[in-house]
């Protein structure tokens, strides 16, 4: 006799939501959040008694969250407030669902960071392991500063990058243009990016992402639901991490390669599709070398070759497989990962305007960080 | 906690053994007398064996360049008369890594790799490692 074990149910994500991006005095993480949520609530027909996991990340609080919406779901959770923890959520939900635990996850971002001043240099710098504080005597302060030195080293390892950086930024900024919910949508010129001062040299203004306020949220579901919904599904096909924490005061000599390289492995195994072979890439730009790093970790092009690739590939909307096709946060908004989810999901269903995608099957995002991970989004479940 | 209008290393707290040698002109790192790890920031247990008779010891003070980048933001109001400066990733002899500031060096004679020496300079009752070329 044969027993035939039942796959295991399929994550796909039913609604989304996302506020404006900007500066939004008077709003906070949790009313962010909150508009966000009922938005994706309201596109996947889904009611506060079908959620049954809820995931928030940089809102304070999931239980005055989930009390602010009248929610008892099986488990909540609060994320940190730091990029890397997108995928996490993802994760976490997916993961849920797969095992068959729960059906339905909320996912909501909220960030009041432009309006409460956060700064990522400085008094409230928190990068690092542990917080950065001990080095402000030195002056040393900032993620982008780290990446700087990464970027330096990088160049000492594998030669000159040429105009890598510029393009990488340029080409964020030329989809940005064709995003009416980018915060920039003025083009700039590879000369006017050499223009710009630098902030922590190497890197320049436009190697920089932008603080803004906003808010994001996912309905995330078992497929098998996900017919009820109004809207089409969009498959959750692999999302996975793979961690660097040791001696993580420092950037990693590999620029995270290694973590990459396994969370690029699992989410090729988990759906049959390389990062390289997806149709666009949304990759975790919250400065520009990360990209170059990215690409080399999610198998675009070999060790050392991200800046040669870039020269040699559209990276364009008509490219072979376009970089951020909504700006990203150099150009759209730095809303931590969440902003890359939801252009992959309106990508698929083909809600992009002037920067749709011919071809949107499969969508990529990759994060270059102490917590590597990537997703893959699927407009058909595998 | 920091006085971001007038940095100086924290002679409270974990890493206080560290800016308090330094002030003496010795750069100290936390050691595990079980497997001879040193590292940095301070640490309760080594982070290489998980043992506990961790010690602070001084090291040579001889580094090498592992990369480096030039402030041209004033992060914090105390720079603001400072910028451009430079700060410097090393990695020590021992092992650990620090950060902190090129001093009696050139920015542009840095090199990936190059020999680097520790030099302590005082900052109030606590002392702060920063590093130059490695002197012949």
């Amino acid at each position: 006799m044969n027993i035939v074990r039942p796959r295991p149910p399929r994550p796909a994500i039913t609604g989304i939501g996302s506020t404006a991006f900007g500066v939004f005095p008077g709003e906070d993480a949790y009313s962010l959040g909150s508009t966000a949520l009922r938005a994706a609530m309201r596109e996947s027909g889904v009611r506060a008694d079908d959620i049954d996991g809820l995931i928030v990340c940089r809102i304070p609080d999931y239980q005055r969250f989930g009390e602010l919406h009248g929610l008892n779901p099986q488990f909540a959770v609060n994320l940190p407030g730091q990029g890397r923890m997108a995928a996490i959520a993802l994760q976490m939900a997916c993961q849920a669902i797969s095992a068959g635990s729960v059906s339905t996850v909320a996912l909501v971002y909220g960030n009041d960071g432009r309006t409460a001043g956060m700064k990522y240099g400085g008094e409230g710098d928190g990068y690092g392991s542990g917080g950065a504080g001990l080095w402000f005597p030195y002056g040393m302060t900032s993620p982008g500063a780290v990446h700087a030195m990464m970027f330096n080293r990088y160049e000492h390892e594998y030669g000159r990058a040429g105009d890598a950086l510029a393009k990488v930024a340029v080409t964020c900024r030329q989809h940005a243009v064709l995003n009416p919910g980018a915060v920039m949508n003025k083009a700039y010129t590879t000369a006017e990016y050499y223009a710009a001062k630098f902030i922590a040299a190497p890197l320049r203004l436009f190697d920089y992402c932008l603080i803004n306020d906003g808010g994001i949220a996912l309905i995330v579901t078992r497929a098998e639901r996900a017919g009820d919904a109004p809207t089409r599904p969009v498959y959750v096909a692999g999302v996975s991490t793979a961690t660097q924490l040791a001696q993580s005061t420092f950037a990693p000599a590999d620029y995270w390669y290694s973590g990459m390289r396994r969370a690029a492995a699992a989410l090729e195994a988990q759906s049959g599709v390389a990062p390289k072979d997806t149709d666009a890439a949304m990759i975790y730009d919250n400065f520009t070398p990360t990209v170059l790093f990215s690409m080399e970790g999610f198998g675009m092009c070999g060790k050392g070759e991200a800046a040669e690739y870039v020269r040699a590939t559209d990276l364009g909307l008509t490219g072979r497989q376009p970089l951020n096709t909504s700006g990203g946060h150099l150009s759209e908004s730095y809303m931590q990962g969440w902003g890359m989810f939801t252009e992959a999901v309106r990508q698929i269903r083909g809600e992009c305007g002037a920067r749709q995608l011919k071809k949107a099957d499969n969508i990529l995002y990759t994060c270059a960080s102490p917590i590597a991970s990537g997703a893959i989004f699927s407009r058909e479940a595998a | 906690m920091i006085n971001p209008d007038a940095l100086a290393p924290l002679l409270e707290g974990d890493n206080a053994p560290h800016f308090k040698a330094a002030a003496e002109g010795r750069l100290s790192v936390p050691h595990c007398r079980d497997c001879d790890h040193h590292w940095f920031p301070a640490a309760h247990i080594c982070p290489k064996c998980l043992g506990e008779a961790v010690d602070w010891v001084a090291v040579s003070g001889r580094a090498t360049l592992w990369s480096w980048c030039e402030f041209h933001r004033p992060y914090f109001k105390s720079l603001r008369d400072k910028v451009p400066y430079v700060v410097v990733a090393v990695t020590l002899e021992e092992g650990p890594q620090l950060y902190g500031n090129l001093v009696d060096t050139a920015p542009a004679d840095l090199k990936v790799g190059m020999a680097l020496e520790a030099v302590f300079t005082p900052a109030g009752d606590a002392g702060m490692v920063n590093f130059r070329a490695a002197q012949p």
